[in-house]
């Protein structure tokens, strides 16, 4: 499980396009140099959008536990969670 | 994972043929040794990629069909590509060799395929068929719009390439100087054995503005449509096409019938230098092949985007019942509004 570390800095990768149609309930992933194409959950599209407009992740946290209903505990299970998939995925990187 | 496909708010579509296909259409020369007075060409040609790159995206059309799980099919035309001879058989030897790409048709004007470029034809793996057009039944309205000889120029191309056992198909584009030809072409195209006729709008652009006399009314294209599908379900002798916007107003409830615009959902057209275009008639630039590769342009594009979502469609073409199998021609929208999801000026629902 990946450690939630604020000294670290986590970006989008610069290969990395988010899409979303809302209404539908249709969040994307895309890598514009491999070509992979994800479809994602809302919370995850969520995550990666504030991580797109360089929301560190210590601040990012916070604002998970604000906006989605669940204890400190499970919501830090599945933010490192998406985070980590994200990061095998090259979706994130590390800075 | 899940591939990105008509994004259509959960609707089932009726898009025959196009399920697993995802067709490129490829300019390789804008020149041509014709001028046709409805080209959607210009006087003004663009740039030509040289072999080698041309080459390379051919390899990114194989990879990107590969990646999307599609197979890819390829249209090479032009203006006439049989002047970039050299290029387009090298091409088309490529194009053999790839393992995505499921097939491959040429669009030319035919008049310079003799004896010996129809048997080179004859061998490649891949080809699919050859397209060429008229525009009518008879020489005098043919050769009105493509040029004087040029109906006994096509014919005879059409009897070479069907002398070396080659599939033809004719393109014609509507207007109302041919648009009472069709029965009488399609029983001239049963003759030389020919396998298919495509029917295609007049879209107001390039060469093509100074024919807007000759589009259709919306009451002339319902007249018309009625009259080919009762053309194409009375066994004629020559397969009409007839997956294109509109036609699936005239039998709603034949799922052969019409088709959703290709245009952001399983097609893109790239020009000579590698400009990509949603399609050819909807000449917006959304990126370049060679330097920006498909995936950028597939998944970043606005306006692929925009076309995508049917939402975004205007006038009577956003509110229509038949949503889910047309949402008409974009290019008409966009040279007939400026805006490329008004409705489509055509429809006569």
């Amino acid at each position: 499980m990946l450690e939630i570390m604020p000294e670290k800095r986590l970006v989008l990768s610069p290969n990395i396009i988010l899409q979303r149609i809302e209404d539908i309930g249709k969040f994307w992933v895309f890598n514009t140099v491999t070509g992979e194409h994800y479809t994602i959950n809302q919370t995850t599209y969520w995550i990666l959008s504030k991580i797109m407009r360089e929301v560190s992740i210590d601040s990012l946290f916070q604002d998970f536990l604000s906006e989605f209903d669940v204890t400190s505990n499970r919501a830090h299970d599945d933010f490192a969670e998406i985070l980590e998939q994200c990061i095998q995925e090259g979706i994130l990187i590390r800075r | 994972m899940v591939w990105v496909y008509n994004i259509n708010m959960g609707q089932e579509t009726t898009e025959p043929s196009a399920s697993n296909e995802f067709y490129f259409q490829w300019h390789i020369t804008e020149r041509c040794n014709r001028t046709c007075r409805h080209c959607y060409q210009t006087d003004s040609l663009c740039e030509e990629l040289p072999l080698e790159k041309l080459l390379d995206v051919a390899a990114k059309m194989d990879e990107a069909s590969a990646k999307w799980g599609r197979m890819g099919t390829v249209s090479l035309t032009g203006g006439e590509p049989y002047l970039r001879k050299v290029e387009l058989y090298k091409l088309a030897d490529c194009l053999d060799r790839l393992n995505h790409i499921q097939y491959y048709d040429i669009l030319t004007n035919g008049s310079l395929i003799d004896k010996r470029e129809a048997a080179n034809l004859a061998g490649l793996r891949k080809l699919r068929r050859v397209q060429v057009s008229l525009e009518g039944a008879k020489k005098v309205t043919n050769d009105s719009i493509r040029g004087d000889g040029s109906f006994d120029s096509t014919l005879s191309a059409i009897k070479r390439l069907r002398s070396s056992d080659i599939e033809v198909s004719v393109m014609m584009t509507l207007t109302r100087r041919n648009m009472h030809e069709i029965a009488d072409l399609i029983m001239l195209l049963g003759q030389e054995g020919v396998s298919a006729l495509a029917l295609e709008r007049l879209i107001p652009e390039g060469n093509g503005l100074s024919m807007t006399d000759q589009m259709l009314s919306n009451d002339e294209l319902k007249q018309l449509y009625e009259e080919v599908y009762r053309l194409a379900t009375d066994n004629p002798p020559v397969r009409l096409l007839l997956y294109r916007p509109l036609f699936a107003l005239v039998a709603p409830e034949d799922p052969t019938v019409g088709a959703l615009c290709s245009a952001g959902n399983n097609a893109l057209t790239i020009m000579p230098d590698g400009t990509v275009y949603p399609c050819r008639r909807l000449p917006i630039p959304i990126g370049n092949v060679v330097t920006d590769g498909f995936y950028k342009i597939w998944y970043g594009s606005e306006l692929l985007w925009m076309l995508r979502d049917p939402r975004n469609l205007k006038g009577k073409c956003r509110d229509c019942d038949l949503l889910a199998q047309c949402r008409g021609c974009r290019a008409a929208a966009y040279f007939h509004a400026g805006d490329c999801m008004a409705e489509d000026p055509q429809c006569w629902k």
